[in-house]
């Protein structure tokens, strides 16, 4: 009983973790957020390269953020589960325009990945046809 | 004493249970209960066939050998060996046998152009019915005609146009050991000119699309030399080759490549690098399918994308996104160093490492150990190649296992013979034994040693058959390969065989007539318990090896309970006996092979199948309103679907598409037809391989309807917008009269253009075609010049109409101004005192005329604004305004002179 009260409470605690972490991840608005609000809700990132200020780059497990400036330009995260699948976006999105390309120079690496660019919503979608997985959400500004 | 006390408690009972009916009923369920567990303990004790898996059941009956029976084949093949040419003869043979492995009973009913395809073998058959597409040069397949031809090969031949006959044999026997299409078709998957023939900007003969004979002699050689995990992959589907003078279109420096729905796609550059070159290069091809069918088994989407395999490689990603230019780039990076991948490609991403690493451990082990990390090897080792290991030492551990195996299975049969032949039965059984015990060289011990020259003979021959390296091994004594190996392989085969006949000699002796009872044992095990029924029940448990040494321990316990009489060391021996007999892997292979092979005409069944759901579905009509029911199993992959066809497909897949494939085979004998359908636990087992199939097939069938619906549409809209455009012009009410701007035609447009649209989309929302066809239609409709004129004279007329009202208006609005104006100071009657009143009365009033106006033009464009058309000028406001200020002299004066506003 104790047992599984610990694994329920501490299964619970680590979901409160995880849809924080989300939480966070969506209130990082490109454009808008700095490199230090990324910091203060996210914590240190695990890497990171700001050096060049046009190409700035922080690394935490399954985000990634770019930046220029010390301002966000792209924020990129792991597809939710109801969003792995490339179909989901396909329809979601149906009433906006909807740009799918290859990703250059995967082919080489074995890969088959594809990207759907939604430029009304600022959103980039990257999908392994091989695996038929949406392995990146990209939020970015165009500015 | 007891006596008397036993009588009375019997008594006592009797009156209860004359008393109480439910003591009645409580000791007539539990007699019940007994007889009926009694009778399955029996039934499980001596129902021998109820023991077999169905796969075996059937595996015996398409190779006639029984459990109980001999293996009939000859061993003719001993001194034929085919490791520099190819001999026609022996392809035929092992294509029959091939063949015959596959039976399933039922002939396929129809004709392929021209050939009746019942008088195929069904797999055969099957073949040609399944891969329409990969056979023949795709725009003339209409003047074929192969009615002369009795066989699958034959056809291929007459394609080939070889007269040896090889390079159909070769095809045929490729698809028989591998359950893939060697493609003979000059339409190349995701080309991207559609006209066959037509590739990387290029015109092709059909003839520079078909593999020519030394690649297909690799072929050949590559089939015996694969291993089972790279056969019958669910996901690969055909090898295409493309024309020397071209480059693969998706990767222009590559010379081979796989595509995602189950193709790959060979350049000669690949091919003609010596025999080597070749195997590792489409090995490696295959390996990426088999890469995501085990990922599939274990429960990731790939093995090489698994956490487990990134760490071990230290593999990372990095994608970039550029907002401008929206551009994504993609890199892996490992932390190996380059000593650490075993070439190139391997050290470019996880999926190309994995698949070298197989590729190599196959074909260049040597290379591999020194070239990659011990731990991925060991992986592959286990998972992959079920432990064998192909360098010459690895060769002779393999053959050395087959051949000792062989001699166990055989060795029961083999003593039990020669016992029935020197031993007397009516000898009672200890006198048997102190025969044995006294003698070296019993009759019975010369009759097993006399087998031993055949046996070993017979087992060679089977390697040589079926194993590439088993030629070169066996019949080259002086190669500098493999001629020490082989005489290890002589020496100690045969001194393992001299001492199993030694120590069943000891045995004799020691444990006399246990070891009699012993054989018993074993040959009831043998022929009842079946380890591949025995495999399936734990092929989905945490550690599968544990649970089968375990079951199988439990199988031979139950029948040593028969025999109380055995000691519990003999026991032990049997146990491990046993196990030895059917190692794990051994039998995981040997249960996987089977599997796909009882699966291979069953997954031209399933292509039929998810067809006839494909096609039910699509009749149901599409919705676009409905909303995707997560999680989705068949997710349509890069393509949008219509989502009542996704969820129709989702719901059908569970249900439908196992029942209308039915997984049974069947087998015709003169009298009967023996059926043989899967246990609950059997299905779940074939279903792991099928499940990759099954999407990849609704994978395939939607890859052709999507590009048959965009060929459809592009032409239905060329139609379309022609007779939009003349219908459009000619319908002046609504597009010419009482129009005030572009827009609103354009707008006008495109609420009439779906009338166009084609009546069913199902991989195109409306949205995405109106943003497609419909806007640009209707762009091009208000420019065209004709169009343009008409609706630029409407637009301004109607323009012109609402610069009146404004106009009039104003006039309204000023005129009040005006008089109020003239009110306040009015033209006084001429007297001497009045004029200079009427000089200031004027001033003023000239003043409140020039400030009324203003305020006019203010009022009239708050009306004009309430105006029902002034959605479309609203845009032209400033430009309205400019107009009535501009007007403000001529009115201001008139109001001035006391004239009336026109």
């Amino acid at each position: 009983m104790k047992t599984s009260k610990i694994l329920i409470s501490s299964i619970l605690l680590m979901h409160l973790i995880g849809c924080s972490k989300q939480f966070h991840v969506a209130k990082l608005i490109p454009g808008r957020s700095s490199i230090d609000d990324a910091i203060h809700r996210l914590g240190e990132p695990v890497q990171a390269s700001i050096d060049n200020p046009s190409h700035q780059k922080l690394i935490w497990n399954d985000i990634t953020v770019q930046a220029r400036e010390d301002i966000i330009t792209v924020v990129q995260r792991k597809p939710a589960s109801y969003e792995e699948k490339l179909q989901f976006w396909r329809q979601h999105y149906k009433g906006s325009p909807q740009k799918f390309s290859k990703v250059e120079n995967t082919a080489q690496a074995g890969e088959h990945l594809w990207q759907l660019n939604l430029p009304n919503e600022h959103i980039n979608i990257i999908y392994d046809e091989s695996r038929d997985l949406v392995t990146k959400v990209m939020y970015y500004d165009v500015r | 004493m007891f006596d008397r006390r036993l009588k009375i408690y019997l008594k006592l009972w009797k009156r209860r249970l004359r008393r109480s009916l439910r003591l009645n009923a409580i000791v007539a369920t539990a007699m019940l209960f007994v007889a009926v567990l009694s009778l399955s303990v029996y039934q499980k004790f001596h129902d021998e066939e109820k023991l077999l898996s169905t796969f075996s059941l059937w595996q015996y009956t398409q190779q006639d050998l029984g459990p109980n029976g001999k293996n009939h084949r000859s061993i003719a093949s001993v001194n034929q060996c085919s490791f520099n040419e190819v001999n026609l003869a022996l392809l035929k043979s092992e294509v029959a046998e091939l063949e015959r492995t596959f039976q399933t009973g039922s002939n396929l009913e129809g004709k392929f152009y021209g050939l009746d395809l019942s008088k195929l073998p069904s797999i055969g058959a099957q073949l040609l019915a399944d891969n329409k597409d990969l056979i023949g040069d795709q725009g003339a397949r209409s003047n074929y005609n192969f009615s002369a031809c009795d066989s699958v090969a034959c056809i291929f031949n007459e394609l080939y146009g070889d007269d040896s006959k090889l390079s159909g044999y070769i095809t045929y026997y490729w698809y028989l050991k591998t359950g893939t299409m060697l493609s003979l078709s000059n339409y190349v998957p995701e080309q991207k000119n559609h006209e066959p023939g037509k590739y990387d900007g290029r015109d092709f003969q059909y003839s520079e699309f078909l593999f020519n004979r030394s690649e297909l002699v690799n072929f050949y050689h590559l089939a015996k030399s694969l291993p089972e995990k790279l056969t019958f992959v669910p996901l690969l589907k055909s090898i295409h080759k493309i024309p020397t003078a071209s480059r693969i279109e998706q990767d222009l420096k590559a010379c081979s490549f796989a595509l995602p729905k189950g193709q790959i796609l060979m350049h000669p550059n690949c091919m003609n690098k010596g025999e080597t070159e070749f195997f590792i290069n489409t090995t490696r091809e295959i390996a990426k399918y088999a890469d995501r069918h085990e990922g599939l088994k274990l429960g990731v989407a790939s093995i090489s994308n698994s956490k487990y395999w990134l760490q071990t490689s230290g593999w990372q990603k990095e994608s970039l996104f550029n907002p401008i230019s929206k551009e994504t780039s993609s890199t892996w990076k490992s932390k190996l160093s380059n000593n650490d991948f075993v070439d190139v490609r391997a050290s470019r991403s996880p999926i190309e490492q994995f698949a070298s690493i197989i590729a190599y451990y196959r074909f260049q082990p040597q290379r591999l150990v020194n070239k990659t990390p011990a731990e991925l090897v060991s992986w592959v080792k286990k998972n992959i190649f079920h432990e064998n290991v192909f360098d010459p030492s690895g060769l002779y551990k393999q053959f050395m296992f087959k051949v000792s195996n062989t001699w166990s299975v055989q060795e029961v049969g083999i003593w039990k013979k020669c016992m029935d032949q020197n031993l007397d039965p009516k000898k009672p059984i200890k006198e048997v034994q102190r025969e044995l015990a006294n003698s070296i060289d019993h009759p019975l011990y010369t009759c097993v040693e006399q087998q031993v020259p055949g046996f070993i003979n017979y087992a060679v021959g089977e390697i040589i058959k079926n194993q590439y390296e088993g030629c070169e091994f066996f019949t080259a004594r002086n190669n500098n390969q493999y001629g020490h190996q082989l005489e290890r392989f002589h020496q100690n085969i045969e001194k393992f065989i001299a001492e199993k006949i030694l120590q069943r000699k000891i045995e004799f002796k020691r444990h006399g007539p246990e070891v009699l009872i012993g054989y018993e044992i074993k040959k009831k095990f043998v022929s009842t318990i079946d380890p591949k029924a025995v495999y399936i029940g734990c092929f989905d448990k945490y550690s599968a090896q544990k649970c089968y040494e375990t079951t199988m321990k439990s199988k031979l316990n139950q029948i040593t309970y028969l025999h109380p009489t055995i000691s519990k060391y003999y026991t032990k021996t049997l146990e491990n006996d046993i196990l030895s007999l059917f190692p794990f892997d051994e039998v995981q292979k040997d249960t996987n092979e089977v599997t796909k092979k009882f699966l291979a005409p069953y997954s031209a069944r399933l292509s039929q199948a998810a067809t006839k759901i494909w096609d039910s579905c699509k009749a149901k009509g599409r919705d676009e309103t409905e909303k995707l029911d997560f999680p989705l199993s068949f997710s349509g992959g890069r393509y949008f679907v219509n989502p009542k066809l996704v969820n129709c497909i989702n719901s059908s897949l569970k249900e439908t598409i196992y029942d209308m494939a039915e997984l049974k085979a069947f087998h015709k004998t003169e009298d009967e037809v023996l059926e043989f359908k899967l246990k609950p636990i059997e299905q779940e087992f074939a279903l792991s391989f099928l499940q990759g199939r099954l999407l990849q097939t609704l994978n395939n069938i939607l890859e052709k309807e999507y590009l048959s619906e965009e060929i459809r549409l592009d032409q239905h809209f060329k139609e379309a917008s022609l007779k939009a455009l003349s219908q459009f012009s000619e319908d002046h009410d609504t597009f010419f009269s009482n129009v005030f701007s572009f827009n609103q035609v354009k707008q006008l447009c495109i609420e009439r253009i779906n009338a166009f649209y084609p009546k069913s989309y199902f991989y195109h929302p409306t949205e995405q075609i109106d943003i497609a066809y419909g806007h640009p239609l209707c762009e091009k409709f208000v420019n065209m010049p004709f169009v343009r004129n008409k609706l630029s004279k409407e637009v301004t007329r109607q323009w012109e109409l609402n610069k009146d009202f404004a106009e009039k208006v104003l006039i309204e609005k000023y005129q009040k101004q005006i008089d109020l104006c003239y009110d306040d100071n009015p033209i006084l009657e001429r007297s001497p005192s009045s004029a200079q009143q009427n000089r200031r009365n004027k001033y003023r009033r000239d003043s409140c005329l020039e400030i009324s106006y203003v305020e006019s033009i203010d009022r009239a464009l708050a009306q004009w604004r309430d105006h029902k058309n002034y959605q479309y000028f609203a845009n032209r406001e400033s430009q309205l305004y400019s107009h009535l200020k501009s007007l403000e002299r001529k009115f201001v004066r008139a109001a001035q002179n006391n004239q009336k506003l026109k």
